[in-house]
């Protein structure tokens, strides 16, 4: 059996990066892994914050399975998902590319922060200014939609849009992150790929299908699980905006879950719809490293 | 190494300096002062009443300080959340503003001290207090026989008019009698599309999904209940019920007097200020809303006669909880907020109605618009409180949900109801 040996500087070295970890460590377990697993526990209990709590084993789960509004509220969540990542993630690319065409500097610089810009307000104050913006009678959007010649949308206050207005807030908000990503990413890509492409009489699409593309997706890759994971997140647009309605159109799982847990006094059951989406991320995350391995490109 | 035993030197005189100042703090507050804190619902905005008011009863009060401390919330059951997050993470508050909404909740979870020991001891003194008040206004602090609040300030739903739109359209001031049909003649009459793009410019009415200030008036004088006289059981899909939530539809889909219903109040004073509503309800709370946005042009009258004609009111207080350590220096507190000299105070400024008969008919209430302000304590006579079970967090949630599918036209009101009522019945069993 052979020992690997190990040079006694590189262990000193470990162990004052381990030291410098600590700060970040502490506060990761204290709340986040605590949480987590304090979650785990309340899924099984009756809690309603003020009296000690009552073990109801799997009660909370059971409901779960039954509970209609549940689905309906998933659903939501999944529709936003999809509608909010490829949304966002395709006008990136787009802006990405268009910004990183022969420009000079300054203006390269001012369209990156314009774009940037929302990234860095607060969820809450986007939504109480769109929430006036897109106002169905007095509101700027259905305004300008009304000088053009269409017809007024009722943003908010229909089933039909609720879902879609917060998604377009949603994209507007949280697009410049990946732009800004996606222009790194392009810069890092060797110009002399394009150049012999060129000379083996490639067009602007096969260059950015056969060389763009690939080069770029191991930001790609990022950029997507990390949208996947805010977006199934959602909360400050409809909670501000919509407060989840009409009905429950725009019902996302986390205002669901902050509902039972923070109006009606129901934690137990509030963890219960936590770990559930817990567990679908998980999974989510799970499938789309697996599957990274055919589409994402380490060069 | 000579810096650094030079900064260990330093941070030992920083550290023994600081801890014999907060030691000396301590010896200083713990002998004779007790320091207080008292949460409210609300923002940075009103946070200066209830500063004002804690810095008044300290120099009445120099052994007792009053830390104000605010919860900003949308609803009242969030607000209730926040206070309960506090008593459960350690850091419970001595006092809290509390409204008729989260009576029952509150004290069902025993978060508030019942009074009664205290004004029994303080009959005398009080007695004034309770002679210049409404007893609808002492009863709604009342649960299960035990007292938990004294009313300082109240609010009941009226309707706001804007008195120029009113005024360029001929309308006189509606008389009190008012009935529901002349509110929509009027409401008609205001809605104008005044360039004729076939966009309308201003409407008569607007409507918030919201429980308080939105569906309960229109229920009340449709003459439904609600829930139960006692708030033990659902009422909503009584037929006068489903009539008042078929008529607020109406408002905006049938009459089109209204604009689609927000699920906010603020959308509501912004249009009302800028004249893009000629109607809106609300009680006094708007006025600040207005007067601050350089609306001055509004009045007031009752909520329009239907098959009845009651007046929605909800009524504050400061509670003291259960989880002080000083409540008697607590309930001092809470007697100089029902005095005269703490409520005509903050009725100047324009904040709710209040609750001393005295002072809603004084001077203190004509500084600021409405110019009908006497109709606020004029109402009680005929008022309800409204509905607020001890579910109240939930049923709110539940009515609201299906009020915003009537209101966007989504489902019909006979239907709505008849699943909100299933709704409402599993959780107030």
């Amino acid at each position: 059996m052979v020992r690997k040996r190990v040079n006694p500087l590189k262990k000193k070295e470990a162990q004052i990066a381990y030291l410098f970890l600590l700060p970040t460590l502490v506060g990761f377990t204290i709340f986040v892994i605590g949480p987590m697993i304090a979650s785990i526990f309340i899924s099984l209990y009756k809690w309603d914050i003020l009296s000690s709590p009552q073990f109801v084993a799997f009660k909370n789960y059971l409901h779960l399975l039954k509970d209609i509004r549940l689905l309906t509220c998933y659903s939501n969540t999944f529709r936003f998902v999809v509608l909010a990542v490829s949304i966002n993630i395709m006008c990136a690319l787009l802006i990405a590319v268009a910004i990183n065409a022969k420009m000079h500097g300054t203006l390269r610089g001012f369209y990156r922060s314009a774009v940037f810009l929302p990234v860095m307000v607060s969820a809450a104050a986007v939504s109480v200014v769109w929430f006036f913006l897109l106002d169905t009678d007095f509101g700027v959007v259905n305004y300008y939609l009304l000088k053009l010649g269409l017809r007024k949308i009722p943003w908010l206050t229909s089933s039909r849009y609720s879902l879609w207005s917060i998604v377009l807030v949603d994209v507007w908000k949280t697009l410049g992150f990946n732009v800004v990503l996606f222009s790194a990413g392009l810069q890092n890509i060797p110009r002399h790929l394009y150049e012999a492409a060129l000379i083996d009489g490639a067009n602007r699409w096969h260059s950015f299908r056969y060389i763009t593309i690939p080069m770029l997706s191991p930001t790609l890759f990022f950029a997507i699980v990390w949208a996947l994971i805010g977006a199934f997140q959602v909360f400050d647009y409809p909670f501000i905006m919509t407060q989840g309605g009409p009905g429950d159109s725009s019902r996302t799982i986390v205002l669901y879950l902050y509902e039972h847990g923070f109006r009606f006094f129901s934690m137990g059951y509030a963890s219960t719809v936590a770990l559930s989406l817990f567990i679908i991320i998980l999974l989510l995350t799970l499938l789309q490293l697996k599957f990274s391995e055919r589409w994402v490109f380490y060069g | 190494m000579e810096r650094l035993r030079g900064a260990v030197l330093l941070i030992t005189v920083v550290v023994l300096s600081v801890v014999t100042v907060c030691l000396l703090g301590s010896i200083a507050v713990g002998k004779d002062i007790v320091k207080l804190r008292f949460v409210y619902l609300g923002s940075a905005a009103d946070i200066k009443i209830w500063k004002d008011l804690a810095d008044m009863f300290h120099a009445k009060h120099p052994d007792i300080i009053v830390d104000v401390q605010a919860v900003p919330a949308t609803t009242w059951a969030e607000y209730f959340d926040k206070i309960a997050t506090m008593i459960a993470g350690g850091s419970p508050p001595d006092l809290a503003r509390i409204a008729i909404e989260g009576v029952q909740l509150c004290a069902t979870k025993g978060l508030m001290m019942p009074i009664d020991d205290y004004i029994a001891r303080d009959k005398e003194e009080l007695q004034e207090f309770f002679d210049d008040v409404h007893p609808a206004l002492i009863q709604a602090f009342r649960y299960e026989g035990k007292t938990y609040m004294l009313p300082i300030e109240w609010n009941n739903m009226v309707i706001f008019y804007n008195i120029k739109i009113f005024e360029k359209n001929g309308i006189p001031r509606p008389p009190r009698d008012w009935t529901k049909d002349d509110f929509l003649e009027i409401a008609k009459k205001l809605t104008q599309d005044f360039d004729g793009d076939g966009k309308i410019d201003q409407y008569g009415f607007e409507i918030p999904i919201q429980y308080f200030a939105g569906a309960m008036p229109w229920i009340f004088n449709a003459g439904a209940t609600f829930l139960t006289p006692d708030w033990k059981k659902p009422l909503v899909n009584d037929p006068n019920c489903v009539d008042a939530v078929q008529f607020m539809r109406d408002l905006i889909w049938e009459y089109r007097v209204a604009p689609p219903a927000p699920a906010t109040l603020d959308p509501l004073y912004a249009h009302f200020s800028s004249g893009q509503i000629a109607m809106m309800g609300g009680g006094r709370w708007p006025v600040l809303q207005f007067v601050n946005a350089g609306m001055y042009d509004f009045d007031i009258q009752l909520w329009p006669k239907w098959r009845d004609q009651v007046t929605e009111f909800g009524v504050g207080g400061v509670a003291i909880m259960q989880a002080t350590k000083n409540p008697d220096a607590a309930w001092e507190f809470v007697k100089f907020t029902t005095s005269k000299e703490s409520i005509t105070y903050w009725t100047k400024l324009g904040w709710c109605v209040p609750a001393r008969r005295s002072i809603a008919y004084s001077e203190a209430m004509y500084e600021l618009p409405p110019k009908h302000a006497e109709l606020y304590y004029d109402s009680l006579d005929n008022a309800r409180p409204v509905p607020s079970p001890p579910q109240y967090n939930q049923v709110e949630n539940i009515f609201l949900r299906y009020l915003g599918e009537v209101l966007a036209n989504e489902r019909s009101a006979k239907e709505a109801m008849d699943l909100c009522q299933k709704e409402l019945e599993a959780v107030m069993q």
